[in-house]
């Protein structure tokens, strides 16, 4: 009678520790698919940040205009863009007598939708020379 | 009497089952937790991968040909440093970059198997050559040690695999072995050398070595292979030549400017991101 009452009770037992490696093996699934599903969720949002980064670069455009004066050139950019852009260095060509200069803004600057902004730089910038703003986007607007 | 031995023989017989249905249950979920593990972290290195040349955003704001030089303005205007690994232009190498990747293991015993990792290191050229000796290989280890290394390599066809080993030592090209193991054993220094049929462009390159005990050597070359070269890359906001380009950065690459006008420049990332212009000068 006592035999079979512990039979019984080891029987239970074992079912019992199948019964705990069928939840640890659950448990364990659940936590890689969580892990997965969390690295996935991180490359999602970093592909939606550079698909919109990619659009929004086909949206900007500015239109330039730059003038020299003693030691300096004054540059006015408009945004004729649909998305605000923010100019963060300077192009200035002369593909005739091959000179390529780059200028790098101190303060970058940041002009609005339909906004105009004009700034300065400490160069003079000759008037055979083709100036283009770059942008934070990497677009390149020369002026017309 | 006897009906009681009967019942204590019967009570010991199942805690016997017991005690082995814990213990087989117990080594079946560690070996499934760490067989999961290792999986799930396959896919997540994947999909970091994956997620690093998605954060890489380049541009070519600006290019030029002056005297013999082309001069190529880069932006990278996303949220990871990108490192060019492969310059081409029309077709031909003008920058090859090889890294290998080593990963260092404890070697558990004298066929080779490796047990724990015990570090990282990396070097640059397309082939390598140590001789350790009875020296140090890797972490305070001279023996018990063996690599796994990874690299990519830009193939121009059918190439010469040659090794040079104490003790084991075994290449794979594309997942497929070079040696065929004859190469993976106990042995004095021994040099070993193979073709291998390969079509032009990149193929991964894994190599695993293994020292059991005494002197210790490894080497690998493979001839027909992009050498390791170098360009000239400037970071336009600091003036300091750079190896990669800095997001939200400018860089400038100068290379020998090519016989044609018009042509295709075809930049490779390490971290796998892959950029094509059309170019006119």
């Amino acid at each position: 009678m006592e035999a079979n009452r512990l039979r019984v009770r080891f029987k239970r037992g074992t079912v019992a520790i199948g019964a705990l490696a069928i939840v640890a093996i659950f448990m364990i699934a659940i936590s890689c698919i969580t892990i997965i599903v969390m690295e996935y969720s991180r490359f999602a949002y970093s592909v939606k940040v550079a698909n919109e980064a990619i659009v929004t670069k086909a949206k900007e455009k500015l239109r330039v205009q730059a003038s020299s004066s003693s030691g300096a050139t004054t540059i006015t950019v408009t945004n004729i863009g649909s998305t605000s852009s923010l100019v963060i260095g300077v192009y200035a060509i002369n593909p005739v007598a091959n000179d390529h200069a780059y200028y790098k803004l101190s303060r970058p600057v940041n002009i609005a939708v339909l906004g105009e902004k004009t700034f300065t730089i400490p160069h003079t910038i000759s008037n055979e020379c083709q100036v283009g703003v770059l942008t934070s986007l990497g677009n390149v607007f020369w002026e017309a | 009497m006897l009906r009681s031995k009967r019942g204590v023989s019967e009570v010991l017989g199942a805690i016997l089952i017991a005690l082995i249905v814990a213990a087989m249950s117990a080594t079946y979920v560690m070996m499934e937790a760490s067989q999961s593990a290792k999986k799930t972290m396959s896919i997540v290195d994947l999909i970091r991968a994956a997620e690093k040349r998605q954060k890489q955003l380049l541009s070519l704001t600006y290019y030029y040909k002056q005297n013999n030089s082309l001069k190529l303005y880069i932006y990278n205007y996303g949220e990871e440093d990108s490192t060019p690994k492969l310059l081409l232009v029309d077709g031909e190498i003008v920058f090859w970059r090889t890294v290998w990747t080593f990963e260092w293991y404890e070697i558990s015993d004298s066929n080779g198997n490796f047990r724990g990792k015990l570090g990282d290191s990396t070097y640059t050229c397309e082939s390598y050559a140590f001789d350790w000796g009875n020296g140090e290989v890797y972490g305070g280890r001279g023996d018990h040690v063996g690599y796994i290394a990874r690299t990519t390599m830009y193939f121009k066809g059918s190439s010469t695999i040659t090794i040079m080993t104490d003790d084991g030592m075994e290449v794979y090209i594309d997942e497929h072995s070079v040696f065929n193991g004859a190469a993976w054993r106990i042995q004095g220094q021994t040099a070993y050398q193979q073709n291998v049929p390969l079509s032009l462009g990149t193929h991964e390159v894994i190599v695993k070595w293994y020292e059991w005990e005494g002197p210790a050597c490894s080497s690998f070359s493979a001839t027909n292979v992009a050498p390791h070269s170098s360009i000239s890359m400037k970071n336009m906001d600091t003036g300091a030549t750079c190896e990669s380009i800095p997001s939200k950065t400018l860089v400038e690459i100068t290379l020998s400017a090519p016989a044609s006008s018009t042509f295709d420049f075809t930049l490779l990332t390490l971290e796998g991101g892959l950029y094509s212009w059309k170019l006119t000068v």
